[in-house]
């Protein structure tokens, strides 16, 4: 286990290096310099122009620049901001709790609904609430989320009113909250965005749910559990589940790199100040050091993932921890 | 009492068609098998319903798609002069649609063709290469997975500023044959042990030519459906990036550029996020549907994908 851990990990670390190397020449390939957008303003004279060029080192020859940028990101520095003037790290060492906040909640929400909706349907496959449960997670697996999103917003925030439109707390009234008020706050705005993803992540896994238990209900342990007597439910719920569980924690660990991008739209369109939407409005303001701190965060935090969902699925099944 | 119902049950039904038939090329096979589900059906459809209304938007559509109709009135919901209501400067939302659904699908089309093109040829490089050529070229694809396709995409833009169509669908197409490639990969690397492959091999066929002559053709099926799929992916990506601002640009209508019009007046203009939203869901659920229906008649043994 500790072995396969510290391969894992060291694979982990040569998909950064190769990430952050593909960042660097993405920089350096793009017309002009990487921050043409702030030179636009007349107020630049050309030795304040030729000032910043040295500043930010890009007078230095290719390789000594990627040395440099490769160093800066092992301790950790991601630049300094263009438009707020300081590190990036702190922008994102703000926002990042509060996309993983999002993250988490849609991600509990949406496996835990999707397995519930998956086994039920598997438990009477071919009934006619099976079909009509199957149409519907066609139909939600396929909607874009932003468009979702959109729906939700005018459906409950707009028109009933039932949650807050934008934001993570209310501006005004937050502070004079006692500490659960407070907490109720928050899970207040969290509702609407994280529903959003729960949904569709909802959709897919109740798909791969359903066919992982119809896959293994024919099996042999599943007829001598009911051979025993135990009752259908307790079958299907108790023994099948069990062993069915493997590709839904496979689709967990495909499901991170979706959420951290796919959190995007969401974060914009609640105006929950995460990550995605620090990268949006870095984006309008060409602040390309945060857009580029974001997807380096972003990375890691996808490798992290997939690590994470390979050592889950090696807890639940003893055959992988070989391998 | 020899009525007619009776006699008609008895009858012999119809004999099916002969598949050798419609069988004639393999394009129409896979058509006649999507089109023996009812869901494939309503996809084919669909879709080629939608690809003649973008073709015939020109005579189809009943207004200008940029011409305000009347520049004092503002938005106006569904009536049945416009049935999909006017945006805030008085066009009318259903002739934009129709013009949008254009871009839209050439946007898509090209970027998931560029996307599946490219990613068959470098994972079919890697594949049929084997060895450390194919560590190295397949470590690449496992960094730029890593990296959430729209942060990418907005990285880019963030670099380059702003796009015009072309570019952008050069964009999205180079973000997009990562997962293609390492598709192609598996395909061409399985390929390259079998016996049809080491016999042109051992006839003295040059590598090149084994490679292109029976590794690529081989190869396409996965990527056919990968390509499905892609295209739905993109219709998606695309409505979001110009429902930010960083897609097509304006004036030009999209269905993420009339979704972005109305963004501010949400409340008071829902038709111009809900048909246009309506649009894309279909497209999506119709080109999955496809998707789903292609991978099943490629690969008989997986009939019912989850």
């Amino acid at each position: 286990m500790i072995a396969f851990l510290f391969r894992r990990l060291l694979q982990g670390v040569a998909i950064l290096v190769t990430v952050a190397t593909v960042t660097f020449v993405l920089i350096h390939a793009a017309p002009g310099e990487p921050f043409a957008g702030q030179l636009d303003d007349v107020r630049f004279t050309p030795a304040m122009q030729a000032e910043l060029r040295r500043q930010r080192g890009l007078d230095q020859p290719l390789a000594t620049q990627y040395v440099r940028y490769m160093g800066r990101l092992a301790r950790g520095d991601l630049d300094v901001s263009l438009a707020q003037q300081r590190p990036v790290r702190t922008i994102l060492a703000e926002a990042l709790p509060r996309t993983l906040l999002l993250m988490s909640a849609a991600l509990f929400g949406g496996f835990a609904l999707g397995i519930v909706v998956g086994a039920l349907q598997a438990a009477r496959a071919g009934s006619w609430a099976d079909r009509v449960a199957g149409r519907i997670t066609v139909a939600l697996a396929a909607l874009p989320d932003f468009w979702l999103a959109l729906t939700l917003l005018l459906l409950f925030s707009v028109r009933l009113r039932w949650f807050p439109v934008s934001g993570m707390v209310d501006p005004t009234m937050h502070e004079y909250l006692s500490p659960l008020g407070r907490l109720r706050d928050v899970a207040w705005h969290l509702a609407l965005p994280a529903t959003t993803m729960a949904l569709i992540f909802a959709a897919v896994v109740a798909r791969y749910q359903r066919q992982a238990l119809l896959d293994v209900l024919p099996d042999d342990f599943v007829r001598s559990a009911r051979a025993k007597g135990v009752s259908e439910r307790g079958v299907v719920l108790r023994h099948a589940l069990r062993n069915a569980l493997l590709p839904t924690i496979t689709l967990f660990g495909m499901a991170l790199p979706a959420l951290v991008g796919g959190s995007l739209f969401v974060e914009f369109i609640f105006a929950w100040p995460g990550m995605g939407r620090a990268a949006v409005e870095a984006l309008s303001a060409r602040d390309y050091p945060v857009v580029l701190g974001t997807t380096l965060v972003s990375s890691a935090l996808v490798v992290v993932g997939s690590i994470v969902a390979d050592l889950l699925a090696a807890a639940a099944d003893p055959r992988l921890r070989r391998g | 009492m020899a009525d007619t119902p009776v006699v008609a049950s008895l009858a012999i039904p119809a004999l099916p068609t002969p598949a050798s038939s419609l069988s004639s090329t393999p394009f129409s096979r896979l058509l006649h098998l999507m089109w023996r589900e009812r869901s494939g059906r309503w996809a084919l459809l669909f879709l080629a319903l939608l690809v003649a209304a973008a073709l015939a938007a020109p005579w189809l559509a009943p207004f200008d798609p940029a011409r305000p109709l009347d520049p004092g009135a503002g938005a106006a919901g569904p009536s049945l002069s416009h049935w999909f209501g006017t945006d805030l400067t008085s066009r009318d939302v259903l002739s934009r649609m129709l013009y949008g659904s254009r871009v839209s699908l050439a946007v898509a089309s090209l970027a998931a063709l560029l996307a599946s093109v490219v990613g068959l040829l470098y994972g079919g490089v890697a594949g049929f290469a084997g060895g450390r050529t194919d560590g190295a070229m397949m470590r690449l694809i496992d960094a730029l997975l890593a990296i959430p396709r729209i942060l990418l995409l907005l990285t880019v833009l963030a670099l380059w500023g702003t796009v015009n169509v072309r570019a952008l669908i050069l964009l999205i197409g180079l973000t997009g044959w990562f997962s293609v490639a390492r598709l192609a990969r598996a395909e061409a690397s399985a390929l390259r042990e079998r016996e049809f492959v080491l016999a042109a091999r051992a006839l003295g066929a040059a590598p090149w030519r084994v490679f292109v002559r029976y590794v690529l053709p081989h190869a396409t099926g996965p990527v056919l459906v990968a390509a499905t799929i892609a295209i739905g992916q993109v219709v998606v990506l695309e409505a979001g990036l110009s429902y930010l601002g960083y897609g097509v640009p304006q004036p030009t209508p999209t269905w993420g550029n009339i979704i972005r019009d109305g963004r501010e007046t949400i409340a008071s203009t829902w038709w111009l996020t809900v048909f246009p939203g309506l649009a894309l869901v279909g497209t999506a659920l119709a080109v999955n549907t496809v998707a789903d229906r292609l991978r099943a008649a490629l690969n008989p043994r997986q009939l019912h994908a989850p």
